[in-house]
């Protein structure tokens, strides 16, 4: 019986327990440069940043860095993570200043106000952090708040297995 | 009672004033019997009838060909605060789309290949509390069909002024064509997508296939923005191009040049010129600071406006302006030009600045004079009352600290500042050439080039000689001793002797001499004696 499937991609790896199914992305720089918009003024590009997102339920093709268009579809009992890395450069910034990627959450900071959406039922949590030398944001959210304690251990399975390595 | 209100309703004048599509009559009756089989009062009668008219502006195939309402073909999907989206800011924000005062540019995110933007990206830029404001999570229910939410959602995009830690409530967003990091730059480029976002809109803003005028008035904030409210519609413009006019300044725009922004002081100058079919064209950027914050610049396809903050406004045109900017602009040598590009008193132009001027001609390039030679050229009568004409060359450094520039017909010259004179053509050519210039035995000019009373003719005096020059007798030297004296005594070239036909010589019984044109002057430096002859 499967217990773990291993992804790995961008620096970024975890071993996503049986339940869980996830993707790690990045943006290819070249089709982001192709999309730049013809109302810029300067020949300074967007840049492409590795998105991981690993859910309970089956993730959509299309959906939003942020789980726009995968959430709505989850379950009382689903959870869903998005570990989205940020420049470099913001690594000594105030809002990526704590260290180190949260293990543990506390239900009680879940809350469905923390939510990029607002959706009935839900909770999210969102935490910038940086770990070696990368910048991060974790977002969480809970398929049901009043389920927070056991949906946020769910959770903690899947962060505890992630990995970061160093930027090459 | 309704049927009042109709008459008088934005949709009604609208078809009245020639709308007139069938499309539009069409929903203007799907309008009537929508709210003929209801309670209507007059307030939500003119509200749902000015967002059905904006529907219709914004997509009228969609909105009267598709099913759905008239709030979704302008505020796109989710619009109601159950949908859980936070509102646009100019919804709330009187219209403006900046963020309110008691929040700060928080993070963006971008929708590829967006009608709202003619297919290029369009970037939704999230307006979150301060964290020494407050404000109240609530639904938004004044005017307009976007219903979202305000100060509810606690969430950040996280790309923009990450000095500020934290999360708190997303108060609205602001959209935008132009990419973050350039509207601000204080945001990053790190990029996010919401493809579930796509259709989100605004009666207040622009809508799908808007002109480029109108997104550059939305980029800039739109009534929020120093431009304020628009004074008349968007119309054709010399070229092409198209512009509007609002209460603060100008927006043109012109296939090759661009939608930009003219405000303020310069906007006035500018349509004091004759704006885009004057001489300064189509605006090639919009205002931008002066490195040093002390004013402000507009480049357009023919100069550039500039202002020093208190000081007038000023046009600089063409090869001037480019000769200008290659010098440093108003951070420069020159510093802010005190005047426009103007004739100079004949052919050619100049413009003056606070530390120089720009001279140019048809047959000479733009050139800048400055300091003292520029005072000793216009106490002269510049181009053409010193007889120098243009100059044609860049002030040059000589060995000995002194400096020169040359002019169409002569040059400036000085061993120091307080000691610059011009020296004409042909007498400049004798003095640069086979004389050695400053460094041969003439040395540096004392005097200006004057003319000769009654006669056609010039002179100049340096430092160890002078120079006479007539078309007789071309230009001739001799020194400054025994013989000069003489020859001012006798009335220099204007006298009996007139111009000198040599240079001054010596003879085989050590004698020096100067011919002239009527008569000879020797000095013998044995016995003092001069002799005319």
């Amino acid at each position: 019986m499967r217990r773990s499937v291993n992804i790995t991609a961008h620096g970024l790896a975890a071993a996503l327990p049986r339940g869980w199914e996830g993707t790690i992305t990045a943006e290819h720089q070249a089709q982001v440069d192709a999309q730049v918009s013809a109302f810029s003024t300067s020949a300074r590009m967007p840049e492409a940043m590795p998105v991981a997102q690993f859910a309970t339920f089956a993730l959509p093709a299309i959906r939003d860095d942020f789980g726009g268009g995968a959430v709505e579809r989850m379950g009382r009992d689903d959870v869903f993570i998005s570990l989205l890395e940020y420049g470099s450069e913001e690594v000594t910034s105030a809002l990526f200043s704590d260290r180190g990627l949260p293990r543990r959450l506390d239900p009680r900071a879940f809350s469905p106000r923390m939510l990029q959406r607002r959706i009935r039922g839900h909770a999210g949590l969102q935490l910038f952090f940086h770990d070696r030398g990368r910048a991060f944001c974790l977002y969480v959210v809970l398929g049901d708040i009043v389920d927070a304690y056991r949906l946020v251990r769910r959770a903690e399975q899947v962060l505890a297995t992630i990995e970061i390595e160093e930027r090459a | 009672m309704v049927e009042n209100d109709r008459e008088r309703s934005p949709v009604v004048a609208a078809t009245n004033a020639g709308v007139g599509s069938s499309l539009a009559v069409r929903a203007v009756d799907r309008v009537s019997r929508l709210l003929g089989g209801r309670r209507s009062t007059r307030r939500s009668f003119l509200f749902r009838a000015a967002v059905v008219g904006s529907a219709l502006a914004v997509d009228p195939v969609g909105y009267t060909l598709k099913p759905g309402t008239a709030y979704a073909s302008v505020c796109g999907s989710s619009n109601t605060c159950s949908g859980g989206w936070s509102v646009f800011c100019c919804t709330i924000n009187d219209g403006a789309n900046t963020c309110p005062d008691y929040s700060y540019v928080a993070g963006w995110w971008k929708v590829d290949a967006s009608a709202f933007c003619l297919g290029a990206p369009r970037y939704y830029i999230d307006c979150n509390r301060r964290p020494s404001r407050s404000c109240r999570c609530r639904c938004n229910t004044s005017g307009g069909c976007d219903r979202r939410r305000t100060c509810c959602n606690v969430f950040r995009y996280g790309q923009c002024n990450t000095q500020i830690k934290g999360v708190t409530a997303v108060v609205c967003r602001i959209v935008t064509c132009t990419p973050p990091w350039e509207w601000d730059r204080r945001c990053g480029r790190t990029v996010r997508t919401s493809e579930s976002t796509r259709t989100h809109s605004s009666a207040c803003l622009p809508g799908r296939n808007p002109s480029h005028i109108e997104i550059k008035y939305q980029d800039l904030g739109l009534v929020g923005s120093f431009l304020g409210r628009p004074d008349g519609r968007e119309r054709d413009a010399a070229r092409n191009g198209r512009k509007r006019r609002y209460a603060s300044g100008m927006i043109l725009w012109h296939p090759d040049q661009g939608a930009h922004e003219v405000h303020g002081w310069l906007a006035t100058r500018y349509r004091r010129s004759g704006a885009e079919t004057g001489p300064l064209g189509y605006p090639r950027t919009d205002h931008r600071p002066i490195g040093d914050r002390s004013g402000q610049v507009v480049r357009f396809e023919r100069g550039s406006l500039y202002r020093k903050f208190g000081g007038p406004t000023k046009m600089v045109l063409g090869r001037s302006d480019r000769r200008f900017r290659a010098l440093g602009g108003p951070r420069g040598q020159l510093g802010y030009p005190t005047s426009d590009t103007e004739a100079a008193d004949g052919p050619g132009k100049v413009t003056r600045f606070e530390r120089g001027a720009i001279f140019i001609s048809s047959d000479t390039d733009a050139i800048a004079v400055r300091g003292s030679i520029l005072s000793v050229y216009l106490d002269l009568g510049g181009p053409h009352g010193s007889g120098l004409g243009f100059p044609v060359a860049t002030v040059r450094s000589l060995r000995d600290g002194g400096r020169k520039q040359r002019f169409e017909a002569g040059l400036i010259i000085g061993r120091s500042p307080r000691r610059v004179f011009a020296v004409r053509e042909p007498i400049r050519h004798r003095y640069m050439g086979e004389m050695g210039g400053p460094d041969g035995p003439w040395g540096y000019p004392i005097t200006h080039t004057g003319g000769i009373v009654g006669k056609d003719g010039l002179w100049n005096r340096f430092e160890r000689a002078v120079a006479y020059w007539s078309p007789q007798t071309g230009a001739r030297w001799f020194e400054r001793g025994a013989i000069y004296r003489r020859y001012r005594t006798e009335g220099g070239a204007s006298g009996w002797l007139g111009f000198p036909t040599a240079d001054q010589d010596v003879t085989s019984d050590g004698r020096q001499r100067v011919a002239f044109q009527y008569g000879t002057i020797s000095y013998d430096p044995v016995t003092g004696t001069v002799e005319v002859a």
